[in-house]
């Protein structure tokens, strides 16, 4: 009963840091229309930063989240301005092949910068009791990290003027052109927050999870998995489809193997697929 | 959201010339694909004789019947898999299982091969095909990631994460085993006309006109009275039996296959590489895509000593500042100089 509790809670723990970068991954392909396969990749190259942050340079975990957020937020607005708002206006087979291309180059570069080896930071083992279950510490806070990450944007695009412009350039980015709207600035902002939230996801992830240069294909595929899993178009449904996957790798690691662990994603992502197509919170209608 | 995906997509220029201009021109373009082919079917024998050359070109050969699979689905029906190699592995596995365990010939196992990945196909099409665009392309993603997960589990059948290493017959032609690889070259050219020609007879049938019509507007094609669903698990069937059949193909010119060179990720985007190399939309741009993109991987591995990451790093740079400069590809290229020299003659009369 302890380890179901424990793996369960150990899901959710996880599934927070899923949960933040899945929706930064939502909130790009909500906006742009493109599938940024390089998001994966941007979450691993902070896992590497917080890596060597800690172990060379002694840095405490907890200031490398902040300092990853603003490096990762200027990144992602350099590759807006370079690469992804060129795209935006190519057909869709180009702006594939384009982001995978760049995922493959930044995977293949840190490969031989870094070698394949996994690299985890061990030092970090806290671990306290509660009720005789067994949490990390730093998973903990990794969790409320993410909430908290998790509710400051929902403000940011409820409640401010900017988060009023990329609402509006997603409904409709002709007509908020026409209402005066610099859409331009609004895919900046929101492309910008997706890398944002993908560097403080990995600067959060690496306190509990190894890092190799090859984890954002898989990162990537949870993310995307989260993203319909959670309903397509919905930031929230993006979050939860997060905790969900992690909680379901956590239950086929403990109880079947963690080699099987995406291949349950994978089916449950069938199964929601077969029994509500629009995912759980999915306000969109798909047609054939 | 996934209509105005599989609506935009492939916006590259299918149109067909006029009637007169068409049969005006296909016997000389017959003509010269024909030849192209011979000299390609002749290149072992005075200008690449020796094994290295002979295994490069066998790798174009496969790779432009690999990417042919692919952009028959992706750039005539707007389709796009982002895990073809679900079907190349379950079409190469299904080769190396049934030669190993049956010890039966390897020609009855290219059919099975065939057969087996168009199976793959229809599953996945069952299911992938209540919802279409980035959606269907994610499926095929998953199913190449299981597909990978059970050939490492089921290492009775499969070898496991260590592979399968088919059994010598060298020399033994029923075996499908030849003393050099120049015959399994031919025969992959066999197989690569073969797409060509399967390509271009659908592309002016009525199926064809149905798969540029579910690919352009699935809403009005369905208006009109087209089998949406039917049309796209048709030709993805089609599709995966096609990329089934070069994956036993590979499985049988190397005599071994693994979880990682099947279903990888790489082996994956190797089939989107080719064609968007190529270019969208034309009938022999896998075939140019392909030869581009051994040549630059064989390239990668000779100036960085063999280390396979390099390689992909070296290729990968290239291929993406070739998309942002000509992002319609070498066809695209191509059609724009030849463009200018046909407006030009177009002057002159």
């Amino acid at each position: 009963m302890n380890l179901l509790l424990e793996t369960l809670l150990n899901g959710l723990l996880i599934g927070g840091v899923y949960g933040i970068f899945s929706v930064g991954f939502a909130l790009q392909f909500g906006t742009l229309r493109i599938i940024n396969f390089t998001h994966g990749d941007f979450v691993m190259l902070a896992m590497f930063l917080g890596f060597f942050a800690v172990s060379q340079y002694g840095w405490n975990p907890f200031a490398v989240i902040p300092v990853a957020m603003v490096l990762f937020g200027l990144v992602g607005a350099v590759f807006f301005t370079t690469v992804f708002n060129r795209l935006k206006e190519e057909p869709h087979e180009i702006q594939l092949i384009a982001t995978i291309t760049l995922s493959a180059i930044i995977t293949a570069g840190t490969q031989g910068l870094f070698g394949q080896d996994a690299r985890s930071l061990d030092t970090i083992t806290e671990i306290f009791q509660l009720g005789g279950v067994h949490l990390g510490v730093w998973k903990v806070i990794g969790l409320g990290i993410s909430l908290l990450l998790a509710g400051g944007l929902w403000l940011l695009l409820t409640r401010s003027g900017i988060g009023r412009d990329i609402r509006a350039s997603v409904d409709d980015a002709v007509a908020a052109r026409l209402q005066g709207i610099n859409t331009r600035r609004a895919y900046l902002v929101a492309f910008s927050l997706g890398a944002l939230l993908a560097g403080a996801a990995g600067a959060t992830l690496i306190t509990f999870y190894p890092v190799t240069p090859s984890v954002g294909a898989n990162l990537l595929v949870l993310a995307f998995a989260a993203v319909l899993v959670g309903g397509a178009g919905s930031l929230p449904g993006a979050f939860l489809g997060g905790l969900i996957l992690a909680v379901v790798q956590q239950v086929t690691a403990t109880y079947q193997s963690p080699a099987l662990q995406n291949a349950y994603v994978f089916l449950l992502f069938l199964f929601i697929l077969v029994v509500k197509p629009a995912g759980l919170f999915g306000r969109l209608a798909r047609v054939d | 959201m996934s209509t105005d995906i599989s609506r935009d997509a492939g916006t590259a220029p299918v149109t067909p010339p006029s009637p007169a201009a068409r049969s005006r021109r296909t016997p000389a373009k017959a003509a010269g694909a024909v030849l192209v082919l011979l000299i390609c079917a002749s290149l072992p024998l005075w200008a690449f004789p020796d094994d290295y050359s002979v295994g490069i070109l066998m790798q174009i050969a496969i790779y432009a019947g690999y990417g042919l699979s692919w952009h028959l689905l992706a750039g005539y029906t707007g389709q796009y898999a982002f895990g073809h190699a679900a079907f190349f592995g379950a079409g190469a596995y299904v080769m190396a299982i049934f030669s190993y365990h049956t010890g039966l010939s390897p020609w009855l196992g290219l059919g099975l091969a065939a057969i087996g990945a168009a199976v793959v196909g229809l599953l996945v099409g069952l299911i992938a095909l209540r919802v279409s665009g980035l959606f269907f392309g994610l499926i095929t993603f998953g199913t190449a990631l299981m597909l990978g997960v059970a050939a490492n589990q089921l290492v009775g059948l499969t070898g496991g994460a260590a592979g399968l290493s088919l059994p010598l017959h060298l020399g033994d032609a029923g075996m499908m085993q030849f003393d050099t690889q120049v015959p399994l070259y031919e025969i992959t050219l066999v197989i690569v006309a073969g797409y060509l020609l399967l390509t271009w007879a659908l592309l002016r049938s009525r199926l064809g006109l149905l798969f540029r019509s579910v690919r352009d507007d699935p809403v009005a094609a369905d208006a009109s009275g087209v089998n949406i669903r039917g049309v796209r698990l048709g030709a993805l069937c089609l599709s995966a039996a096609m990329a089934g059949l070069i994956g036993a193909i590979y499985a049988q010119s190397l005599l071994f296959i693994d979880p990682e060179s099947a279903f990888g990720l790489t082996q994956s985007v190797n089939a989107i590489f080719t064609a968007i190399i190529g270019g969208m939309g034309s009938l022999f741009g896998p075939v140019l895509g392909a030869a581009v993109f051994v040549l630059l991987r064989e390239v990668g591995m000779t100036i960085s000593d063999g280390d396979g990451v390099y390689s992909v790093l070296f290729y990968s740079t290239v291929v993406f500042v070739f998309i942002m400069v000509a992002p319609k590809g070498l066809v695209g290229i191509g059609r724009r100089l030849f463009g200018l020299v046909r407006r030009d003659a177009g002057k002159r009369e």
